[in-house]
């Protein structure tokens, strides 16, 4: 049978009435985990994994895969309306999507997410359907050095996200790097910067760091400008332009190859992937000084390639039973509870189950849209809630979001903490977006580094030696001299 | 703003210290558990003295806006009122806090009068505690005091 006619005959199980139903109450659950902070894709599947016990397998997979795309679709909710990036990779969509919201267009950059999260989805999907096996192989062929050149690749994005100084953004990713480094050494046992406390050796959890940066710390500019409500002038339209829907083409295509192609690799987490989009959109645009301003480019970019990567995910996933995100690690212990064992034998063995399941993913990312694109005026309406409800609330859920993610006041008093560096770093024009960056890479490039130097005996040999290793770094070295060139050369345009 | 980069830059050279410090204490090699937070020292040098002899552009020139009396107050009280919450919440319980937090909280922000603030409280509080603790079954602490 041909791949159409598998897919035809996936799709033709995918839409009996109780697979329909499961992927869109599998939907609904997911987005609204997304949309609470905190409760990420991972533990979103983990919470609602036992929800799925009393199903058959089929229908029961459908659900948590239609749960963990919409707990990635979910995410950008909050970031747009309130600041706060529910997980790692809805961070990028704040720096656009929460200026939108503050102009009046939180209805447009919120549909421009779903459409982006719909068209990037589907793609990838396709890119599943067509090209899982062998793409799976390719993957398999990336190790450590190569993760090495990647995160040097994505390290390079410092240096656009840095604004007006090239030092203070530098400062900023250098204060990301140290957070990162705080806890235990897990290849040596040592602590680090740890100051004898305990709740320090397991590190700083950067869902609490972001909620401080982002959320608590808006909260505090917020207060310090008297704001009666987050957009005070008059919700625009609520749908993006037919211009804007044009403009966004090319920007969702881009997004879809970057999310797609790195979500196939494993431990290319979301959040780097999402920043690598938004830097890759800010250079072709051709309307730069608008992205951190509230360009709608600046939502499209990093919300398609999340759902791309989302897709990309599930190559591994599926055709290797490797999977490369913690969320789909616990996706893949729901295959496991069903005596399904994920890897190429899956889809010899199981063929009717896997590509019902892909089909069901076509169908599960339309209803993500028809479920969203209703529910955008309702969520726009929230930036005109009076400042006085609304900030203790974002409070709230952000102290909630913190304390979910370990269940510790600890994350909260961290999260309480980086709220007021993060007013004081906005104070002195330190932006704040290359340290979450920098708190995520540092970890990935300290392991890749190990990991490298540990197969040639100690010798970092193979980061010069290996073709594509070689290649990433060049490729970042060469747009951090790039980008540097542009500044210097043009100093009034500038992006932030 | 030369003030501010003064104090910026010598905190710097103090993490620029700490990371030395760290660096030499856990070294052992290149690539090791030291590695990082050497090269982070010599970063943190760096950009510390980047801060101190200049190298900053055209924000030199502006002035950094500080809140007035008033926003320093309202801050203050939020962030008071954050941390008072954190500390209470394990003694009194998720629900009772909460409570109070937001009733706090909202008079602090919107000079909310604290009947309509406590009515806000209680029903926020009854909807996150069914959503958190009971669905979503996050254990949220329930009260040392009340011995449960």
């Amino acid at each position: 049978m041909s791949t159409l006619d598998l897919l035809w005959n996936g799709l033709s199980q995918a839409v009996t009435p109780m697979n329909l139903l499961f992927a869109f109450i599998g939907s609904i659950l997911g987005t609204l985990v997304g949309v609470l902070p905190g409760i990420g894709p991972t533990s979103g599947i983990a919470i609602l994994l036992p929800l799925t016990s009393f199903l058959p397998p089929t229908p029961a997979i459908i659900m948590l895969a239609a749960i963990y795309y919409g707990a990635m679709y979910g995410g950008s909710t909050t970031s747009i309306l309130v600041n706060i990036p529910g997980e790692i990779s809805s961070v990028v969509t704040t720096l656009d999507g929460y200026q939108m919201a503050r102009q009046g267009r939180a209805g447009a950059a919120l549909a421009i997410a779903a459409i982006s999260s719909f068209v990037a989805g589907t793609l990838g999907i396709i890119g599943l359907t067509f090209f899982a096996p062998p793409l799976a192989e390719v993957a398999l062929t990336i190790g450590p050095p190569e993760y090495f050149g990647l995160v040097v690749l994505a390290l390079s994005v410092v240096v656009s996200l840095a604004g007006h100084s090239l030092l203070r953004g530098l400062t900023s990713a250098a204060l990301g790097a140290f957070v990162a480094l705080i806890g235990i050494d897990s290849t040596s046992g040592l602590k680090r910067f740890t100051l004898g406390n305990t709740e320090l050796v397991g590190g700083v959890d950067f869902i609490a760091v972001i909620i401080g940066l982002f959320a608590i710390a808006e909260v505090l500019r917020n207060l310090e400008e008297q704001t009666t409500a987050i957009c005070d002038v008059a919700l625009k339209t609520l749908m993006p332009t037919l211009k804007e829907l044009r403009e966004c083409i090319g920007t969702m295509l881009r997004a879809t190859g970057v999310g797609f192609f790195l979500g196939i690799l494993p431990g290319c987490t979301p959040g780097a992937i999402s920043f690598l989009s938004y830097d890759l959109e800010r250079r072709v645009s051709k309307n730069k000084v608008q992205f951190g301003k509230g360009a709608i480019q600046g939502v499209a970019a990093p919300e398609g390639a999340n759902n791309a990567t989302t897709s990309g995910g599930f190559v591994p996933l599926l055709a290797l039973g490797i999977p490369p995100t913690p969320a789909l690690a616990v996706l893949l212990s729901g295959f496991m509870i069903y005596g399904l064992q994920p890897g190429p034998l899956l889809f010899e063995k199981q063929p009717q189950f896997v590509w019902t399941v892909i089909a069901s993913m076509y169908v599960g990312n339309v209803m993500l849209l028809v479920l969203n694109l209703p529910l955008v005026g309702l969520w726009a309406k929230m930036t005109a809630v009076p400042y006085a409800l609304l900030g203790p609330m974002i409070l709230l859920f952000g102290f909630l979001g913190a304390f979910s993610v370990r269940n510790n006041l600890f994350d909260v008093a961290t999260a309480i903490f980086f709220g007021v560096v993060g007013y004081l770093l906005e104070k002195v024009k330190i932006p704040t977006t290359p340290m979450v960056l920098a708190l995520i890479l540092v970890p990935m490039l300290e392991s890749s580094l190990r990991q490298t130097m540990s197969m040639m005996a100690g010798s970092p040999v193979l980061l010069v030696t290996r073709p594509l290793a070689l290649g990433f770094i060049a490729a970042g070295v060469l747009l951090t001299v790039l980008t540097l060139v542009a500044r210097s050369r043009k100093p009034r345009d500038r992006g932030k | 703003m030369r003030n501010a980069d003064r104090v910026v830059g010598w905190t710097l050279l103090c993490l620029g210290a700490v990371c030395a410090i760290e660096g030499w204490r856990t070294w052992d090699g290149v690539g090791g558990t030291g590695f990082f937070p050497a090269i982070l020292a010599v970063a943190f040098g760096l950009l510390g003295a980047g801060f101190q002899f200049g190298g900053t552009v055209r924000e030199d020139e502006i002035p950094i806006l500080w809140p007035d009396r008033t926003g320093r107050r309202v801050m203050a009280q939020v962030v008071s009122a954050l941390i008072a919450y954190a500390i209470l919440m394990p003694w009194i319980g998720y629900a009772f806090s909460t409570v109070l937090f937001l009733a706090g909280v909202c008079r602090i922000i919107g000079t909310m009068r604290w009947s309509y603030g406590l009515l806000f409280g209680i029903v926020v509080s009854a909807a996150t505690h069914v959503v958190f603790k009971v669905w979503l079954n996050m254990p949220l602490p329930a009260g040392a005091w009340w011995g449960i």
